[in-house]
């Protein structure tokens, strides 16, 4: 079934960034406008002018029409280039504000993206560095993008300040494969990774005390890492966080963090955290809630097979990712549930026929 | 004197008490009781009443003189560990992992930690458990054997020259030979040059006497080895490089034929590179640079002369 060519017209500053992603994918013109109009400050915030400055640093080609009052954009795509890139993030979102649509794009480059962010690596409103690295990252690997994929945090940086600095290395792939995940399993262990920087380091041994008080119930494969930065590596504010993970038997990941607050001790923090943790393995699923998107992505990208996933129930921004998806790559999931005779369970079965993309813009060296 | 030694000993007592409010292992309470001999005493034997009696007798004589430093200090009563305690004593060591789990330990967190993605759900436990042993020892047997492969090597055939016992070298020559093998093993002299080189090096380092005269050695003999060999009747004058003395290093092949001003005449062209052009052009640049110093050699030469 060919895609069609029109332009797609949004409305709307929300799901900014997987309209821009869908767009750049399937090649189609994108046009959002009445972009806050109603706001005090209308129009484009700098964290997405800045992201659409790093989309066509990433791509080539890509022309990028804003109007002047800054509340429509039209975006007219051009290659995923891919290459060394560097930029730096404004301070008002965190870099894995900016790290999730290049995720998406990165194994579709012509060549095996090199991207270098500057800015706060940990914040409460998106994925922080490590969740990155060790939750969002393995989920390639389930669609065979494993390869080189690598993502160094080199200095940590808190809000508000940053002046942290992590690298991210992505090969590319002909095709992605197609997922049949549908047995969620049980949790067999769980890791954590609680860092400090700018503070008592023994704030991270705290955390890591209360939430063992939790978990250690459990199961008994539980590790929680004291991540410790110091010096120049440490950013310019100070500031600490928990970031849990919990694996299954069949490689099925979920996770949780929570950011430090002002006036808050580490160990409800950590309280905070584990009780997240709990909350979404509770949920179940073979992905989190965090990273369905980029879950239904891959799969519609997959070969032309139908991929099957297990997951809990869609998130607002997930529902309105696969009516995207339906107006971009006109393909549609089907959504039953994974039990039909459990009515306790919560959970579904996505399954949807894949477009067979293929990444037609890396070089064939 | 007396009101010190009353008050000590209601100081005493009142420690004793306090003390017997707990209840402490024998030999703790035999010593610190051990002044005040038998009730105590008696009232342990069941337990252990061996060392506290024995060293009741013995301390009462030394109590007086260091009364007032021994007050809380424990004296020695020659108890030694592990010898008959009716109490059992168990002993819970936390925190003493075996060397083997803290290295799977160490293993786990750096392939958790680690910015490859790839190596963060490996297993280390299931790699790395098997290679370890299995590797050691063959590695342990591979080096023994390579160490006495070497050490035979090294003494028979490698440092012959230096270790022949029939060659009667003197210290100072065995010492030059190893070196000319050393140099030779690790390539900065060709085979057979090694000692050669070392020679010659010591040579240049003489004096000029020194180096005169054996310069005017080494001629006399190659002049001998000369005389010799036209006496023998193997000379040729087709051989004359092989009798005379070696020459200064590789002497440069002279120029053949008639040179233009610039640039190489070669297959019916001329070939020009670019210093030659701009050796006729003259460079803009390095003409600043040739101005420059001359105009700071001038004042230097001028300010001396001032």
């Amino acid at each position: 079934m060919a895609t069609p060519t029109t332009l797609v017209h949004f409305s709307g500053h929300e799901h900014f960034r997987n309209r821009l992603v869908l767009s750049i994918l399937s090649g189609r013109h994108v046009k959002i406008d009445k972009i806050r109009t109603d706001d005090k400050n209308p129009g484009l915030r700098d964290f997405e002018v800045s992201l659409l400055r790093l989309l066509e640093k990433v791509t080539n080609g890509t022309i990028i029409e804003i109007s002047v009052t800054g509340t429509a954009i039209l975006l007219k795509p051009g290659i995923i280039a891919g290459g060394p890139i560097t930029h730096e993030c404004p301070l008002s979102r965190s870099i894995g504000y900016f790290m999730e649509p290049i995720i998406m794009l990165a194994p579709f480059a012509k060549k095996a993206v090199n991207l270098t962010l500057k800015g706060i690596t940990t914040d409460e409103h998106d994925l922080s560095a490590d969740l990155l690295r060790t939750v969002t990252l393995p989920h390639l690997q389930l669609f065979g993008i494993s390869d080189g994929l690598e993502l160094r945090i080199k200095k940590r940086g808190a809000a508000p300040n940053g002046g942290g600095e992590v690298q991210f290395l992505c090969p590319i792939v002909k095709q992605v494969k197609t997922l049949n995940f549908v047995d969620p399993g049980k949790i067999k262990r769980i890791r954590g990774i609680a860092h400090a920087v700018r503070v008592n380091p023994q704030f991270s041994n705290r955390m890591i005390e209360a939430s063992r008080s939790i978990l250690n119930r459990y199961i008994p494969d539980i590790y929680l890492y004291s991540d410790v930065y110091k010096g120049e590596e440490s950013g310019k504010s100070p500031g600490y966080a928990l970031t849990l993970l919990a694996e299954s038997t069949t490689t099925a990941l979920h996770c949780a963090e929570a950011i430090s607050e002002p006036g808050v001790l580490p160990e409800d923090i950590a309280l905070k955290a584990t009780r997240a943790l709990l909350t979404e393995l509770d949920k179940g699923g073979c992905a989190d809630r965090k990273h369905q998107c980029l879950v239904l992505l891959m799969m519609v990208l997959g070969s032309e097979d139908v991929g099957r996933c297990r997951m809990g129930e869609p998130t607002a921004k997930t529902i309105q990712f696969l009516r995207d998806i339906k107006d971009f790559f006109a393909t549609s999931f089907k959504i039953v549930p994974a039990e039909p005779s459990d009515p306790e369970c919560k959970q579904l079965l996505y399954s949807c026929y894949g477009t067979g993309y293929v990444n037609a813009n890396r070089t064939l060296a | 004197m007396s009101d010190n030694d009353e008050l000590l000993k209601i100081l005493e007592a009142q420690g004793k008490q306090f003390l017997q409010s707990f209840s402490l292992p024998p030999s703790i309470s035999e010593s610190k009781s051990s002044k005040s001999a038998v009730e105590s005493d008696s009232g342990e034997d069941e337990e252990w009443g061996g060392v506290g009696q024995s060293s009741g007798s013995d301390s009462d004589s030394e109590d007086d003189e260091e009364d007032t430093g021994t007050d809380f200090e424990q004296e020695d009563d020659d108890f030694v560990a592990g010898s008959s305690t009716a109490t059992p004593v168990v002993v819970f060591s936390h925190g003493t992992q075996s060397t083997e789990k803290t290295q799977v330990d160490k293993a786990l967190m750096r392939s958790f930690m680690s910015s490859k993605v790839s190596k963060l759900r490996s297993d280390p436990a299931s790699t790395s458990k098997k290679r370890p042993a299995e590797e050691e020892d063959e590695d342990e047997k591979s080096n023994i054997q390579n160490d006495a492969m070497l050490h035979k090597l090294v003494h028979t055939k490698l440092l012959s020259g230096s270790l022949d016992p029939s060659l009667n070298l003197t210290g100072a020559e065995r010492r030059k030979a190893l070196a000319g093998r050393v140099l030779e093993l690790t390539g900065s002299a060709k085979m057979g040059k090694g000692e050669h080189i070392v020679r010659s090096d010591e040579h240049r380092r003489a004096s000029k006497r020194v180096r005169e005269g054996l310069g005017e050695k080494k001629r006399e003999r190659h002049e001998q080895q000369l005389e010799e060999a036209k006496n023998l009747g193997n000379y040729h004058p087709a051989l004359k490089k092989l009798f005379e003395p070696p020459s200064s290093g590789p002497s440069r092949k002279r120029e053949h034929g008639m040179k233009m001003g610039v640039g190489k005449f070669k297959n019916g062209s001329l070939h020009l590179t670019r210093d030659d052009i701009e050796k006729v052009q003259g460079r803009p640049t390095s003409r600043g640079g040739r101005g420059g110093r001359g105009g700071r050699g001038g004042g230097s030469s001028r300010g001396r002369r001032s």
